[in-house]
């Protein structure tokens, strides 16, 4: 957030280290037991190693960092599709910034770029439709990549182009869903995590009614969960005090914003242009009803169809291990190739490229004994604890 | 479509899932779509749950409290809507939170 001198509304107060320091004190007596925590979104990890929120936490009690990267999670197959399309004269390829550099088998966006492919990063799908109109001659493409929380504003591109009646604007769709990745993280039986913080941004769209079943099945607290340090911290608290009553369910911490069914407009027009589909996962393979596609109505739009593209062999690295990171099996630090091979300006893997991949997150904030904390307050909120 | 104020930097922004939105309402935007206007009863929860830990602490009966007299916000920023959401350290537009 650019601050200009004044101070953010809902964003401020939850930055607040007196309050965060309450919570880290209420947090350190109630957990009594090593718990293991997922916070699912990578926008929350970034949160957590930036402020160093992980070293504030009881020294038994660790916090795994979960497959909510969208970017990290798109399949190769999709990257080098998107770089094929990019790469043609008549195209204007559009996508957010950070798939630009996301490696593909050979190449990435950014290089087509550089060979002269029309590539633009925009702000908003709807902004690629404004081109589309702009641009009659030329055929725009769209990258819709995202989770539940990106789904609305693409389906609202789709079906604002054929309201305008666009016959050169195309989108290729690798949308994935939260709720099926989750469960198919408890349905591995050797995986380590007793609570979940569900990614709040999420359920702003879908709710959490979702969450519930999956919470009675497999037993477990899960805590829808903010974005902020103190969102952070209450989310944590909130799953550990569950935890400690032996209790599971669904709470929600980040009710400023999220209600239980979502928000039903954009439900609406998510399911009037997507339906649920079969999805692969990079790092993770394909999930069962775990991604959208677009219906046959607005099969016109998909750019796999309209650019009949083959699906080529991919080209995975040897060496990265973004898929045991998405999973939650092992941390940034234990892949041979973190920080050495592997940085952000040359990335073997997506969680190293994207602004919310872990690898990312632990390459910018250090997070090691070592390295002093990007943000001060939790230092002393740290010291005064003596933690 | 409104006028959304990023902390400074005003947009376009499809309010479509949001009718009930008013000017001065705070939204969360994503990527160009307003997706829910913020709560400000709500808001003031995480700061009951803080004052009724804090009251824990110090050995005290838990008050009988809507949580609303726990802080003072400060006030509405003078413009249309403002955008508390997604933060953006290196420009919103080259994020895909999920």
């Amino acid at each position: 957030m650019v601050k200009v001198g004044r101070m953010m509304k809902f964003l401020d107060e939850y930055h607040d280290p007196a309050a965060m320091k309450i919570l880290v004190q209420s947090l350190h007596q109630t957990a009594r037991q090593p718990w293991t925590i997922m916070e699912v979104c990578g926008g929350q990890t970034h949160t957590i190693v930036k402020h160093g929120l992980d070293r504030l936490l009881p020294p038994s009690m660790e916090l795994l960092h979960g497959p909510g990267c969208p970017v990290c999670v798109t399949p190769l197959e999709v990257l080098d599709k998107a770089i094929e399309i990019a790469a043609r004269p008549e195209v204007i390829f559009c996508s957010f910034g950070d798939m630009l550099r996301v490696p593909g088998s050979g190449s990435d966006l950014l290089s087509v770029k550089a060979r002269g492919g029309e590539v633009r990063v925009v702000y908003s799908p709807l902004d690629a439709v404004a081109l589309a109109e702009r641009y009659p001659d030329r055929s725009i493409v769209f990258l819709a990549v995202g989770f539940e929380t990106t789904a609305p504003a693409n389906a609202l591109a789709v079906w604002d182009a054929r309201r305008r009646g666009l016959k050169n604007f195309f989108v290729l769709v690798a949308h994935v869903l939260v709720p099926p990745a989750l469960r198919a993280l408890m349905a591995t039986p050797d995986h380590r995590m007793q609570a979940f913080l569900a990614a709040g941004h999420v359920c702003t769209v879908v709710g959490y009614e979702e969450y519930e079943p999956l919470a009675e099945e497999f037993r477990v607290p899960i805590v829808v969960t903010g974005f902020e340090p103190l969102d952070l911290l209450e989310g944590i608290f909130l799953a550990t005090r569950m935890l400690e009553e032996g209790r599971w369910g669904v709470e929600n911490q980040y009710c400023r914003v999220v209600q239980r069914q979502g928000n039903l407009v954009a439900r609406r027009i998510v399911d009037k242009v997507f339906t649920v589909v079969d999805r692969p996962w990079r790092g993770l393979g394909v999930i069962p009803r775990s991604g959208l596609a677009l219906r046959d109505e607005y099969s016109s739009f998909d750019a796999d169809r309209h650019f009949c593209l083959e699906t080529l062999p991919v080209v995975e690295s040897t060496v990265c291990m973004s898929g045991e990171v998405l999973r939650g099996r092992i941390k940034p630090r234990e892949c041979p190739a973190f920080g050495t091979q592997c940085t952000p300006l040359h990335p073997m893997g997506a969680t190293m490229v994207s602004s919310e991949g872990a690898c990312a997150a632990y390459y910018h904030y250090g997070n090691q004994e070592d390295t002093p904390s990007a943000w001060i307050p939790p230092k002393k909120v740290a010291s005064e604890l003596g933690v | 479509m409104g006028k959304v104020d990023f902390g400074g930097v005003r947009r376009l922004v499809c309010l479509e899932a949001v009718p009930d939105v008013a000017v001065g309402d705070y939204v969360l935007v994503h990527v160009g779509m307003a997706l829910a206007r913020i709560d400000e009863a709500e808001a003031q929860r995480v700061f009951a749950l803080l004052s009724e830990l804090e009251r824990a602490e110090a050995g005290l009966p838990p008050r009988d409290s809507t949580g609303a007299e726990e802080r003072e916000l400060s006030e509405p920023q003078p413009v249309a809507l403002v955008a508390a959401a997604q933060d953006g350290e290196s420009g919103a537009n080259d994020e895909i939170p999920g």
